[in-house]
């Protein structure tokens, strides 16, 4: 009874959301856990396969969206927060978008809500995707956010699958938490264009024994092949492994493998990462029991997500945005905007609300010095976002000085002065933070150049 | 004429949280632009660091959990950092640096970790971690500290240590007595990264001053343009309410 008032209010909720021109991803999910806290459970036991949970720091949406294309496919459509709206409204949003009867959910949770939605929720896998260091200030540490996917892990039926990046000592360590089977995936192809060489610091430590860990191979960050000297923890080998990985202008062409079955695709989304997320997304559909060929065909037709490194025609300008969310990340996103031909400016949005991270300091950590480079390609840079200016700062420090580099406060003001000192000819690569990316989306809706966020 | 200082920065490897490389870069990046070159000297755990020489001494923040690795190598490196200390040397240790220049350091569990003692203070543990942004009164500096904290431990100051300032907003020290850092001689520990120096330009010319000194003595240093520092210092002080204040 209180489920049926519960789901009926959401639903209203999100009627009224849609009728005044908001998506509303998460609002209607929310006045639904006002009316039962427990629906999420219990819709998600309505599901007649169960669920999916995708969760990790880095990936989430992308490797969502890959692996919601291989099940539509060949089941019928999930239940999919699709927008990346993690938290429990977001969630139950997602049941209140998705007229029953439904199959399955396939939600990426967030690493925070990860334990009560791994307890609440009957899935039959969870894919976990790295851990990276991400918005410190918001979970204390890196260790805390790991234990916290632990104890999701934890939570599962022992029926449920996980599936593991093998690469990512920190995640390959969380075989132990699991009630159940296990399965892995990773990198076997060697990577020439890797500049793996950063510090690891904490993430270069045996989660078991934290005695350093011996890389025989580093894909990024601390992504690789390794191996723990103290107490012998390795690399577990994985099932599900990329081959081969060719770059391409926009994205790749992977050669994935496994037992019994190999596929080749060219995967039209950009970067290792992205190759990364292609590869999760496979292991957990070919567990699920979905077919080779479907796999192929999900991964050939991957649609990034919303600011994913996307492509947007802005008049004679062409936008590419690209999310950045931590060091990690952003260093990915870097790497690959080198990849682009010829010379192009660049617009970098900071906010420092709860989603973006609160404490802007994680700027320090990613390598923006490779962009003042003598022959880097890169022609006028500008800042904006709640705090323009210690990106600006940042910039100043990494070589860049005025009247190259400038900056305006907020999001739109930034953007037009971007637009007004590139030339038309090059692209505008922008990089903004979460809800500056949420800002900029409303900008670019407003001036009809790029479709609503929750169309996409 | 020598215009060089060097800078020996401990465990870069480990204590690389909170964007502590921008402590260091801004250290460089000034001391160039004031026509000066800062060699940077990064020593790692268990590594041989030469501070006879030294005429800076950085030490980042960490993680929980490596403070104790991290206690036992500065323990070992302390008659080193002392006789520096007696010649000049200038010290600037954040977070879990901070910590460790004090007397000792207690974990969450309770276990005590005994610290170097190149400041009269303590850190015991408290509920919860102090978070947030912070803005910091230093009088001797001609504007405030503005930075982040983030940290579970509670640092108290013992009767011969000194503040490094008070804390406007935030937290600070221990969040109860308005304390925040601590400084004795040319020695300054602080829970601010942000990162620190970046935006608080004038402790970091400040630090350069003091280093150069120990070099050739009082030596002029040029003020630099600082437009973007203050762009962003001027934002946090506007929203944390202290509108027009520097």
């Amino acid at each position: 009874m209180r489920e049926r008032l519960a789901y009926w209010a959401g639903r209203l909720a999100l009627a009224l959301s849609r009728r005044l021109g908001r998506g509303g991803t998460s609002l209607p999910g929310r006045v639904a856990l006002r009316v039962d806290p427990a629906l999420l459970g219990k819709l998600a036991r309505r599901c007649e396969r169960g669920a999916v949970l995708v969760s990790g720091t880095n990936g989430k949406t992308t490797t969502a969206r890959i692996l919601a294309g291989a099940l539509e496919r060949s089941e019928g459509a999930p239940v999919h927060n699709r927008s990346g709206a993690n938290l429990p409204p977001g969630l139950v949003t997602a049941f209140l978008r998705t007229p029953p009867p439904w199959r399955r959910a396939l939600l990426e949770v967030d690493e925070a809500a990860l334990p009560r939605a791994a307890a609440q929720v009957p899935a039959a896998l969870l894919l976990v995707t790295n851990v990276f260091r991400d918005q410190l200030d918001r979970y204390g540490e890196v260790e805390r956010t790991a234990r916290l996917i632990e104890s999701g892990i934890r939570r599962l039926d022992p029926g449920a699958t996980v599936v593991l990046n093998a690469d990512d000592p920190r995640v390959a360590a969380m075989a132990a938490a699991a009630p159940g089977p296990v399965r892995f995936f990773g990198f076997e192809a060697s990577v020439a264009a890797s500049d793996a060489k950063g510090p690891l610091g904490d993430a270069g430590r045996c989660p078991r024994c934290a005695a350093p860990l011996t890389f025989t191979a580093r894909l990024y960050a601390h992504l690789g092949r390794y191996l723990c000297p103290g107490c012998g923890f390795r690399r577990p080998d994985p099932e599900v492994t990329i081959q081969g990985f060719t770059a391409l202008p926009w994205g790749s062409r992977l050669e994935v493998a496994w037992a019994g079955g190999a596929l080749a695709v060219e995967l039209p989304l950009p970067g290792l990462f992205n190759a990364y997320n292609a590869l999760g997304a496979a292991a957990a559909a070919l567990a699920l029991g979905v077919d080779a060929e479907v796999v192929g065909a999900a991964l050939g037709a991957a649609v990034g997500s919303f600011g994913r490194f996307q492509r947007v025609d802005a008049g004679e300008r062409q936008l590419v945005v690209a999310l950045v969310k931590n060091p990690t990340g952003f260093n990915e996103v870097l790497r690959t905007v080198e990849g682009i031909e010829g010379e192009k400016d660049m617009l970098f949005l900071l906010n420092d609300r709860a989603a973006d991270g609160t404490d802007v300091s994680w700027l320090w950590d990613v390598d923006l010095e490779r962009l003042s480079r003598p022959g880097a390609g890169i022609g006028a840079v500008t800042c904006g976002g709640e705090r323009a200016g210690d990106m600006a700062v940042r910039l100043k420090y990494a070589g860049f000085e005025r009247p190259r580099l400038q900056f305006a406060q907020g999001v739109e003001a930034a953007l037009d002065l971007a637009l007004a000192r590139g030339s038309p000819g090059r692209p505008l690569v922008i990089m903004p933070t979460y809800t500056a990316l949420l800002a900029l989306e409303d900008v670019l809706a407003r001036r009809g150049v790029a479709r609503s966020f929750w169309e996409v | 004429m020598d215009r060089r200082l060097v800078l020996v920065h401990l465990y870069p490897d480990l204590l690389n949280l909170y964007g502590d490389r921008g402590n260091v870069l801004a250290l460089s990046r000034r001391a160039s632009w004031a026509g000066w070159t800062l060699e940077v000297r990064e020593v790692g755990m268990g590594e041989a660091a030469d501070l006879a020489e030294a005429d800076m001494l950085f030490v980042g923040g960490g993680q929980d959990r490596e403070q104790k690795t991290l206690a036992q190598d500065l323990l070992r490196r302390r008659d080193a950092i002392l006789r520096g200390v007696d010649r000049g040397l200038v010290v600037l240790a954040v977070c879990g640096g901070y910590q460790l220049m004090g007397r000792r350091y207690v974990t969450p569990e309770g276990e005590e970790v005994p610290g170097i003692g190149l400041m009269d203070l303590e850190t015991l543990p408290g509920p919860g971690r102090l978070v947030g942004n912070v803005v910091v009164a230093a009088g001797w500096l001609e504007e405030p500290l503005v930075g982040f904290e983030n940290h579970g431990g509670r640092t108290f100051l013992g009767p011969s240590a000194q503040a490094l300032g008070q804390v406007v907003r935030g937290h600070g020290n221990n969040g109860r007595d308005g304390t925040e850092g601590a400084w004795a001689g040319k020695v300054y520990g602080t829970y601010l990264h942000g990162a620190l120096l970046p935006k608080n330009p004038a402790f970091a010319d400040h630090l350069l001053r003091q280093a150069a000194a120990r070099r050739r003595g009082e030596v002029p240093w040029p003020k630099l343009d600082d437009l973007e520092e203050h762009a962003a210092r001027a934002v946090l002080m506007e929203r944390m309410g202290l509108r027009g204040q520097r």
